[in-house]
């Protein structure tokens, strides 16, 4: 899938640093970083995991690339549908509006992501509405044809949100990401709201939309099997940086990161109740207002050494499209995913 | 579910919940039924407010009968004249039923004019008694004046004056909450604190002063104005709070983003999503908010702090129930007080079953 596929987003050293104010006059004591000096690239047609603990920077990233937070500072090259290379953190309002059109986003939270005072057909009407797409017969045409392609009925359009289930509301989402037609599109725990059965149906329809659409998709999880099972290539954050990025059967099978391995190896909590920790890992998460000094995964690493506490290993193609940012990615012998 | 459920808008939703709430489904009409008697207060009082009947100063009130002494059931209602006694010892003037005297109670009746909605003239009562005689359902005042007609005119201010200062503390909540929330940083920040200076100041002290600050040769319309202001000034910070809470909380939810991502503008993102989350919250607060001011209005003017005699508040009137022997004397002149009562229970009633309606989707 890797080489064999355009790219459609290049990412380059991308950063995004919150900062930390304090005291009356706002006065900025440090930063969290969390998206710290990321370097990846999205194919056309595929299926892209982002998977890492809580608060790892993962949605950060994901929003970062559709300018719904603004980067700190990088590149993010989007290549759109007539073949141009555009420049997406440059981009003034009316062009950013334009790309927005092609990058759409699809949200966890099957609540609090569609209006609870407007109908179906509003809400999937929107951006078609906004961007002055369709009006009228036209408009009403096209909004039936979205909400028919994601598996809802016509007769919904004059409902409300609240009318329906999690797994549909969803459904509303996804029929409202696809309205401008785009070619991108970043699934922020899309399915992790819902009941496993539901998220099979989830997954399952972005996967078929993905083959008769061409989409590409940045999906970002928690859930390993989920990632597993949906994409193609697998990244895997901690800290603001990516630890390990590789296809995912060669990641699963043979992980290059301790980090990896670690998170391969843990079991989901089993207390549905802590759903924020999802794994059980040895040690703390680090801070990203204040990480540890050289391998920012040091501290809980079975395999660290003094050098780790001081150099910063950068991400290296370890073997052919795998890479990783281990010292020793290529020395240690780890554990692949338990078999079940 | 049904459909309808399925279709139906907010606005259907929480009058559906609103109707499960027993005690606001009455307060509502009750309350309605209060505003309209305001403002239709000259047509429905029997008597002027200021007219004075000196023969019956410190009256109790009349009872409305329809049996006579004799047990003979009258189906047109009457009262009974008053007997006048002097105590020789305090020479404290008492009065009794004099049931010799029997005023049937007509509807319709013509009596002194009044204006109704303050332009159309007329002399038409809704009920009274004919050719001048006495009718004080409440008693009367020690002047002589029938408190249950001024009761209805003092409505007119007590009850306008909770909505009309609800509505100019909404004005600066709103606004001063809205830039809060939505410009943030340091405008958030000033604000916040001014906000947090103006809390930390009792109210009741605070209002206290301001209202005395009120030139005492302001006309009654110019100190309801100013009155209204002081309270609107005081009360706009817990609004403003909540506002820019809410404005804060809002532009964080997914579907504010996604409306971004859409390509809405600034405008439509406020005025189609931002703001109608809003609106029911709004109601709610306002409705709450309500009852308090005019309990304000009512305390100031029962110091002498706020609207002076001879206008009538709720309040003016309470001033002449100030001490205990006028209490032991003429217990009638705490009616005023029923009132104020009834009616901040009502809106408080109200606020209840707005508030369990106003998010219809929990
Ligand atoms: N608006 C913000 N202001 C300051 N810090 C923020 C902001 N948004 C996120 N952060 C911080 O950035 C870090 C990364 O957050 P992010 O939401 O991207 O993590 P995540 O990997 O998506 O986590 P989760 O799995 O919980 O969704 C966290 O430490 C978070 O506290
Ligand atoms: S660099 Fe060192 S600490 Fe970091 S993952 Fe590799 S071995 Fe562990
Ligand atoms: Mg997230």
């Amino acid at each position: 899938m890797s080489r064999s596929h355009p790219a459609i987003l290049e990412i380059d050293h991308l950063k995004k640093y919150y900062p930390i104010q304090k005291g009356f006059l706002r006065r900025t004591v440090g930063h969290v970083k969390a998206v710290d000096d990321i370097r990846l690239t999205i194919h056309e047609g595929e299926t892209f995991g982002l998977v890492g603990e809580s608060g790892c920077g993962k949605s950060t990233l994901g929003r970062c690339l559709i300018r719904a937070v603004e980067p700190s500072s990088g590149q993010v090259a989007f290549t759109d549908r007539s073949g141009e290379r555009l420049n997406v953190l440059s981009l003034d309002n009316k062009k950013l509006k334009k790309l927005r059109q092609e990058m759409q986003m699809v949200f966890q939270d099957p609540f609090s992501s569609l209006n609870p005072r407007m109908t179906v057909f509003n809400i999937v009407a929107e951006p078609l509405v906004c961007n002055g797409i369709a009006r009228g017969a036209e408009l009403v045409r096209r909004v039936t044809d979205l909400v028919e392609r994601v598996g809802l009925e016509r007769s919904h359009l004059n409902r409300y949100p609240h009318a329906f289930s999690g797994g549909q509301r969803q459904r509303i989402g996804i029929a409202r990401a696809l309205a401008t037609n785009p070619r991108f599109i970043v699934c922020d725990e899309a399915v992790s709201a819902l009941d496993v059965s539901v998220q099979a149906q989830i997954i399952n329809l972005l996967q078929d939309l993905q083959r008769s659409l061409g989409l590409s998709y940045l999906f970002i999880s928690h859930d390993l099997s989920v990632i597993e099972h949906i994409s193609h290539r697998v990244g895997v954050m901690y800290v603001g940086k990516m630890a390990e990025i590789g296809e995912t059967e060669a990641l699963f099978a043979k992980p290059l990161h301790p980090y990896t391995e670690a998170l391969l190896l843990s079991k989901p909590a089993a207390d549905p109740a802590k759903r924020k920790e999802r794994y059980v890992l040895s040690g703390e998460v680090a801070n990203p207002a204040s990480p540890p000094s050289g391998c920012a995964f040091h501290p809980r690493c079975p395999y660290a050494t003094e050098r780790c506490k001081t150099d910063t290993p950068a991400l290296v193609e370890v073997e052919p499209d795998r890479y990783s940012a281990c010292h020793y990615a290529g020395e240690l012998q780890l554990q692949g995913k338990r078999q079940s | 579910m049904s459909r309808s459920y399925e279709t139906s808008s907010q606005w259907r939703l929480m009058w559906r919940k609103f109707k499960k709430h027993r005690l606001a489904l009455i307060a509502l009409p009750l309350l309605l039924l209060l505003y309209l008697t305001a403002v239709f207060c000259g047509f429905l009082a029997p008597n002027l407010p200021e007219t004075r009947f000196v023969d019956y100063k410190n009256s109790p009130p009349q009872k409305l009968r329809f049996v006579d002494e004799e047990g003979k059931f009258h189906l047109r209602p009457f009262v009974y004249g008053y007997k006048m006694e002097i105590d020789k010892e305090s020479f404290r003037r008492t009065f009794t039923a004099d049931t010799a005297r029997k005023y049937p109670v007509h509807l319709f009746v013509k009596g002194d004019s009044y204006k109704l909605l303050g332009f159309i003239k007329s002399d038409v009562h809704l009920f009274g008694v004919k050719d001048g005689n006495p009718l004080f359902l409440m008693g009367t005042d020690k002047l002589g004046r029938d408190l249950f007609s001024r009761i209805l005119y003092g409505s007119r201010i007590s009850l306008s004056f909770g909505m009309a200062g609800v509505a100019l503390t909404l004005v600066f909540g709103v606004i001063i909450g809205g830039i809060s929330g939505y410009f943030g940083g340091w405008v958030d920040t000033v604000i916040q604190r001014l906000i947090d200076l103006l809390i930390s100041i009792p109210t009741i002290p605070l209002w206290m002063a301001l209202a005395a600050a009120l030139p005492r040769t302001w006309s009654t319309a110019q100190l309801y104005l100013g009155m209204i202001v002081i309270f609107s000034l005081i009360d706009w910070t817990g609004l403003a709070r909540v506002v820019r809470g809410k404005l804060l909380s809002l532009r964080e939810e997914d579907f504010t983003m996604a409306a971004r991502l859409s390509g809405a503008s600034h405008a439509r993102i406020i005025f189609r999503h931002l703001l109608p989350s809003f609106y029911s919250y709004l109601i709610v607060t306002t409705t709450m908010a309500i009852p308090t001011t005019i309990l304000g209005e009512t305390a100031l003017s029962f110091l002498g702090l706020g609207i002076q005699a001879p206008a009538v508040s709720w309040g003016v009137l309470l001033k002449d129930a100030q001490t205990l022997q006028t209490l032991a004397h003429q217990p009638w002149l705490l009616w005023p007080a029923a009132f104020i009562v009834l009616t901040v229970l009502l809106f408080n009633f109200l606020g209840d079953g707005l508030r369990d309606a106003a998010d219809p989707y929990k």
